[in-house]
């Protein structure tokens, strides 16, 4: 091989070294999510169970969801079950997700209850408008006519 | 003769400088190399230190959850709650054991709960005013390190009610 051969082959090493440093590098600065993932998935989870268990209408939330799908005469909350169990799961969320005096944009999550019952599938409640971020575990809850679904998803 | 002696070692001063080139070619890539390292070793550090982070919290929530002195159990099943009137008492029971809660705590500076739903006015909780109170100072050992919140259930067995509320976790 002559000399500039060699020293053009030299060159190519350098640059084919360089390309793989970059890759390398690319690949080891990639942003690590799971981590961050991981922690707010344990908050969608804790912030779930807290809700589905608080008491509310004189029973708790997941329950009093069930009486008020199920059962048309239930009183347990004096007014219009179905839109108070709406309004009182907003302000749980606002009161959990807020930061010093700032408002809490529903953006930032949304819980959505589902009734299942044979082929049928309906959504009862969609509470916030988050569509994609940290998905808590469903939780399903039996009942004699079917099945309730929770699943909550946080944006924050 | 003179000329040649300049001819020869012009080709010397090139072959010099060429060298010269060559060793600057090779350390500034060298340079470019390790600032590419040492960026991608930061980064690692980073989030190794956040992944040791979020699992020291989890496991001190963890910790401070599962406490009997503080969970509500019944007939002897443990509930997903704090039982208020036990966190209430805590203080008694924590000055009675100062040396066996430091230990336990390890590296926790402190420890507050605070109820957030219903809404209440941020009210020190003590044996005579609860449960017209809706703060508990579990633990406090100076305010160092990072802070962690989660929420938790409250449960108030006076009125049988489950109530939301945040824990903060402060620890070095």
């Amino acid at each position: 091989m002559k000399k500039g051969q060699l020293e053009m082959v030299g060159l190519v090493i350098i640059v084919i070294l360089l390309l793989v440093g970059l890759v390398i590098y690319a690949v080891l600065n990639k942003p690590n999510d799971t981590e961050s993932k991981k922690e707010e998935s344990i908050r969608a989870n804790n912030m779930r169970n807290s809700i589905l268990l608080t008491s509310l209408c004189n029973t708790q939330t997941k329950y009093a969801i069930q009486k008020c799908n199920e059962d048309s005469s239930f009183a347990g909350c004096n007014t219009d079950c179905k839109a108070y169990i709406e309004t009182e799961i907003k302000n749980m969320l606002t009161q959990m997700l807020k930061k010093g005096n700032n408002p809490v944009s529903d953006e930032l999550y949304n819980l959505k209850v589902t009734f299942e019952s044979g082929s049928e599938t309906k959504t009862l409640y969609s509470i916030g408008s988050c569509k994609k971020g940290i998905t808590s575990t469903t939780d399903s809850v039996p009942s004699s006519v079917g099945n309730y679904r929770y699943s909550f998803i946080l944006c924050d | 003769m003179f000329i040649r002696q300049l001819k020869k070692s012009k080709k010397g001063d090139i072959q010099i400088y060429s060298t010269i080139f060559v060793l600057l070619v090779f350390f500034l890539i060298m340079a470019i190399g390790l600032i590419f390292y040492l960026k991608a070793m930061k980064t690692s550090v980073i989030n190794s230190a956040q992944e040791i982070a979020i699992d020291k919290f989890s496991l001190l929530l963890n910790t401070v959850i599962t406490m009997p002195e503080l969970r509500y159990s019944f007939h002897g099943s443990q509930s997903e709650a704090l039982d208020t009137t036990k966190l209430t008492s805590f203080q008694t029971l924590l000055n009675s054991n100062k040396l066996y809660y430091q230990r336990y705590f390890g590296k926790i500076s402190s420890i507050e709960i605070q109820q957030v739903y219903p809404q209440a006015d941020e009210v020190l909780c003590t044996e005579k005013n609860y449960p017209q109170c809706s703060k508990w100072v579990i633990y406090s050992n100076g305010d160092k390190g990072l802070v962690y919140s989660t929420s938790i259930l409250l449960y108030y067995p006076q009125e049988d009610k489950y109530k939301i509320g945040k824990i903060y976790i402060q620890a070095q």
